[in-house]
């Protein structure tokens, strides 16, 4: 039927793979997203934040394990990893507020450590995996579409723009950028920055609880699962670079698109070398950031 | 959603034993660490062994990704010491187990070999599971002049640096991909067809194990309609089971490893898009990762060197001893019979030889034929690694079925070594 | 403030030593530790120092100026294969010379070219930290999958060092104790020339950096070059502590250019306490050591425990712990313990303030 070499030639198959890479896309933004607001809005660089996915994912097999409802295991990862945070926030993250340099990347090093090995003690390392909330699929163009492998990128899509609302249309957003862009003026006029510290944390880490609690299903689930997602997601901060949230959508869109269309095309090995390289490129044409017109001064 | 329950608890019962077998990691691991201890084994009736233990040294992964493996074969070295000294001992002496972890690290592994022969002053070195672990304990125990029995199958790793000649002190106790692929592949050309999409992690074992199939391929008929790896740990499978599917092979043969075989696998029930196309392999399919994949995978075929199902005097005492010895009922996989039948084979081999002295034991090894679970198996001279039986076997609801064996199969001279 | 008279490195580096009579010390204990150890402690202690030298190239880059590197691993990983691919392929000449030669000199290529593309397109400090983690995952994936390099198997079959001058001497290392004395011999030369670095008017100037770039600029210091110099000088200890690791434990692996490699380090130096040099080497050592007596435990515990460490030593120790025993009420407590002719040896006055 088709040559020695398969390609990609007939219409279904190529909008598969648009499909997949807009899926990367989506879901590696909801990734970045926590990971960008509590870098671009808190100066803290969370290298926890994988371990913060892990722990949604665990939630999320936990949930379904005891018979509850996969559905209920996206608000409940979320509520747990966000209480997590504001614990951490509280006896870590707080103190390091001031410090101008890289403080929080350190503590929150040892942090991602501790995270790992100690679901590993306690819930063993062996990989795990958690049933498809929604099974099946259908045909379309002549290509098979898994339900779930659907409902992934447009619940990630709608978190997304969720979150983006929140911090542009609401009260609480204008707080939360009040607080960032002028602390002192902003306790003047009554804001508890404190609080929204702690809030805009533990919205980030909550972020990254209910991704991973949405994608344990379509991988594995182990204690160290967040690292492959984390170095993602911070090649998507570096693109962007600190400006509105806004940009962590163009970070998502680059490498997510570059990494799903190399794999595709080629090769997924050289997808993972290449993504990373096309990113230190960009830095160093762009230092601060590919998307840095975006960004208030 | 009956199904979705019973997996559940498959999944809780693998769970419940890995704690298990954890708390015994650190129990055993305390006392192979203090020379003071007494051998692993208590004997019981017959000849009691006496006098200074023969010390083998066991590396294995007991933590980190590889922690379910590693407790495998531990526990089949185990099993292994306590039969020997049950029997007698060997030379009339008592046989003791040193486990080091290497922690699923290949510098872990030298590591911790060159601690069981400098500071334990170990007799024998066993274990490893990777190729790179493998390959990183070769130097450490060539150097010390102690003979090393790495377990797991893959590449030859018993040549001298650069494919040179035979290193006396290693020996291969799994098979080579060209042990099992060379029956295997005129079966899956009969059964599914000619065109066949080859995919595996991106490695030098399964590349090399495609490197055959290929060979054998153009030779028998069949054609390579495309061939991929994807990195180890990969999660998204998506893409690659987007291209099968558009491909539409007569056959997926796969050597994608580890737990992405098993998000594989699962990946493509889950889509519908292997529904149709067949898929077969061997280290995808290994008995440890039964617990994710079995149920995902009934009616494929596979090969392997050993199966519970072999049915030998040996292995029926092996199965219903390690069933017990660590209250074990998931299907069992070859790493815990191959560390189990290594101490059968020093014993045999240092019975023979009248010594532990490493070159009469060597030269007693070589060409020397043991009864073990897997079968009769050959201590190959030209090349150290075992001559062994290989079997086809079909998954099934409740495990793996025995359907062919291909006879005892030779690996060629040093062909493939991989000790560069 | 009198203008520095100018004196040599080396009689610096000597009264550096000298002043610090606890470096003294140590030099000491590794001298004399083979008499009390097992060939494998030796081993274990070899490997340790090893990787403590990349502690000390985080301390120069990171302690000293400020400049986070956050793959040190890079120039490890760099060493160890530059090393192994020369020994491996040159047979005329001496390949030692040259194996450890083109190790550092690859390590100091791509470390300073890196940064000074970064520094001249006036990267921020949090890029250049995830630039340079990138670059070190780029070479571990990289590495992985060829297959000249020994791809995810590493390459074994790692000639050792032999260090051959017609008539002169031919010091060859045939076991692995025989890299213990070559190993202490490079750590210390590694360590007196950070020291000399450090502890020169060039010193001063990195520290300058650290504290405030801009400031240090408009004094007229050429800050990219002395930022290019710190990372040069680390790259080569990097890439040699990489070139002896391979030969002492007999792999060249992918996984010498990981992570964990970088955090390690980056824990010592924390630990430690950053911009002493000594601290990042003790804490090396203790906390290897100390893993080894911990062995049958649990590593994963191990390895919590260190991490909590290493987190604490973040928010409360910003010098880590040579910076408490520099000037903490435990130093006056300890010093106090000793007795009153060892305490005047060490030049300890009653209250635990040192005598210079």
């Amino acid at each position: 039927m088709l040559g020695d070499i398969v390609l990609a030639v007939d219409g279904g198959f190529v909008l598969k793979q648009s499909f997949n890479a807009v899926s990367a896309i989506a879901l590696l933004t909801l990734v970045a997203l926590g990971l960008y607001v509590a870098f671009a809005m808190l100066r803290v660089i969370n290298i926890a934040h994988g371990e913060f996915l892990m722990l949604g994912a665990y939630t999320q097999w936990a949930v379904t394990d005891h018979g509850f409802s996969p559905w209920f295991g996206l608000p409940a990862a979320a509520l747990a990893v966000g209480t997590f945070a504001v614990v951490v926030e509280r006896t870590v993250i707080r103190r390091l507020y001031l410090r101008e340099d890289l403080s929080t990347l350190l503590a929150t090093f040892g942090l991602s450590i501790i995270l790992q090995r100690g679901i590993g003690i306690w819930l063993g390392t062996e990989r795990r995996f958690v049933e498809v909330p929604v099974k099946g699929n259908f045909e379309f163009l002549g290509v098979s579409y898994g339900h779930y492998e659907v409902v992934v990128p447009v619940i990630a899509a709608g978190i997304v723009l969720a979150v983006l609302l929140l911090i542009m249309r609401t009260d609480f957003g204008i707080r939360v950028r009040a607080t960032i862009q002028n602390p002192e003026m902003a306790a003047a006029m009554g804001i508890n920055t404190d609080l929204m510290n702690m809030v805009t944390f533990a919205l980030g880490a909550a972020l990254a609880g209910v991704a991973g609690a949405l994608i344990v299903p379509t991988v594995t689930l182990s204690p160290v699962m967040g690292v492959e997602f984390v170095v993602r997601a911070f090649l998507v901060v570096i693109v962007a670079g600190a400006g509105t949230v806004f940009a962590a959508l163009g970070g998502g869109a680059v490498v997510g698109g570059w990494e799903s269309g190399f794999t595709s095309a080629f090769d997924a090995t050289y997808a993972q070398i290449s993504v990373l390289l096309l990113v230190i490129f960009l830095v160093l044409l762009r230092p601060r950031g590919l998307f840095e017109r975006f960004q208030r001064t | 959603m009956q199904p979705i329950i019973s997996r559940r608890r498959f999944l809780a019962t693998t769970g419940g034993l890995a704690a298990l077998g954890s708390l015994g990691a650190l129990g055993l691991s305390a006392c192979g660490d203090d020379e003071e201890e007494g051998p692993a084994g208590t004997p019981a009736e017959g000849v009691a062994p006496s006098g200074e233990p023969i010390k083998i040294g066991g590396v294995f992964s007991l933590t980190g990704i590889f922690a379910l493996f590693g407790e495998l074969m531990r526990n089949g070295a185990i099993l292994g010491v306590e039969k020997i000294n049950e029997e007698g001992g060997v030379l009339g002496r008592p046989l003791e187990l040193l486990v080091e972890d290497d922690g699923s690290t290949s510098t872990g592994a030298a590591e911790r070999a060159r601690k069981l022969l400098l500071d334990d002053k170990v007799d024998f070195v066993m274990g490893t599971l990777t190729s790179a672990d493998s390959l990183a304990v070769v130097p450490v125990a060539t150097e010390a002049k102690k003979p090393f029995f790495y377990i797991l199958e893959g590449e030859s790793k018993t040549c001298n640096p650069g494919g040179e000649g035979l290193n006396p002190y290693v020996f291969g106790i799994g098979s080579t991909p060209h042990q099992y692929i060379t029956p295997f592949v005129p079966v899956l050309l009969e059964r599914y067809g000619t065109d066949w999409y080859l995919i595996g992690s991106d490695y030098v074992f399964p590349r090399s194990v495609h490197a055959i199939t290929k060979e054998l391929l153009a030779q028998q008929g069949g054609r390579v309609v495309a061939e991929e790896y994807v990195p180890l740990g990969t999660t998204d499978f998506g893409p690659l089971i987007d291209k099968i599917a558009a491909a539409q092979p007569d056959l997926v043969f796969t050597y994608i490893v580890g737990p992405d075989s098993i998000a594989f696998t699962l990946r493509g029930v889950e889509t519908g898009q292997l529904a149709d196309i067949p898929v077969s392999g061997s280290a995808h399919f290994r008995p440890v990762q039964w617990p994710g994949l079995g149920q995902a995978s009934i009616g494929t075929i596979l090969v392997d060197h050993y199966s519970q199902a072999v049915d030998n005097p040996e292995n029926n005492e092996f199965v219903a001893r390690f069933r017990e010895r660590f209250n074990f009922e998931l299907p069992i996989d070859a790493i815990a019979a191959d560390t189990y039948l290594t101490i059968q084979i020093i014993r045999a081999a240092a019975e023979q030889a009248g010594s532990i002295e490493p070159e009469a034991f060597i030269a007693a090894a070589e060409g020397l034929e043991v009864a073990t679970p897997k079968g009769l198996v050959l201590i190959d001279p030209e090349n150290h690694i075992l001559q062994q039986n290989i079997y086809l076997l079909e998954i099934t609801a409740d495990g793996y079925k025995f359907l062919e064996d291909f006879g005892r199969q030779v690996h060629p001279d040093q062909v493939d070594c991989s000790v560069t | 403030m009198q203008a520095a008279r100018p004196r040599s490195v080396l009689s610096r580096a000597l009264k550096g030593l000298w002043g610090s009579r606890w470096a003294v010390f140590g030099v000491i204990a590794l001298v004399v530790y083979p008499r009390f150890s097992s060939d494998f402690d030796q081993f274990v202690l070899a490997s340790a120092l090893t990787l403590a030298l990349l502690a000390v190239t985080v301390d120069l880059q990171w302690g000293y100026t400020g400049i986070l590197n956050l793959g040190p691993a890079a120039s490890f990983g760099i060493g160890a294969y530059a090393y192994t691919v020369t020994q491996r392929e040159i047979e005329s000449f001496d390949p030692t010379y040259v194996a450890f030669g083109l190790a550092a000199f690859f390590s100091v290529l791509i470390g300073v070219g890196v940064a000074y593309a970064a520094f001249r397109a006036g990267t921020i400090p949090i890029y250049f930290a995830l630039i340079t983690l990138g670059l070190a995952l780029v070479f571990e994936r990289w590495i992985s999958v060829n297959n000249d390099l020994g791809s995810i198997n590493g390459l074994i079959n790692i000639p050792r060092p032999d260090f051959h001058i017609p008539v002169l001497t031919d010091y060859r290392i045939t076991t692995v104790n025989d890299f213990y004395p070559f190993v202490v011999g490079v750590v210390v030369a590694c360590y007196l020339i950070s020291l000399a670095v450090t502890s020169s008017s060039f010193g001063r100037v990195l520290r300058a950096i650290k504290a405030d770039e801009e400031k240090a600029q408009t004094l007229g210091y050429n800050t990219l070059a002395h930022k290019l110099v710190i990372v040069g000088v680390a790259s080569a200890i990097g890439g040699l502590a990489g070139a002896i690791y391979a030969p002492l434990t007999g792999i060249a692996h992918p996984s010498l250019f990981g992570f964990l490699i970088s955090v390690q380090a980056f824990v010592w130096v924390a630990v430690g306490g950053q911009g002493t040099l000594i601290g990042p080497l003790v804490a090396g050592v203790i906390l290897t050591l100390a893993r080894e007596e911990l062995r049958g435990v649990s590593s994963d515990a191990y390895v919590m425990i260190i991490a909590a460490m290493f987190i604490l030593a973040v928010l409360f120790l910003p010098e880590g712990l040579a910076g408490l025993l520099a000037r903490g009420g435990a130093r006056v407590r300890l010093l106090n313990a000793l007795p009153l002719g060892l305490r005047e040896w060490l030049g300890v006055h009653e209250g635990g303030a040192l005598v210079r």
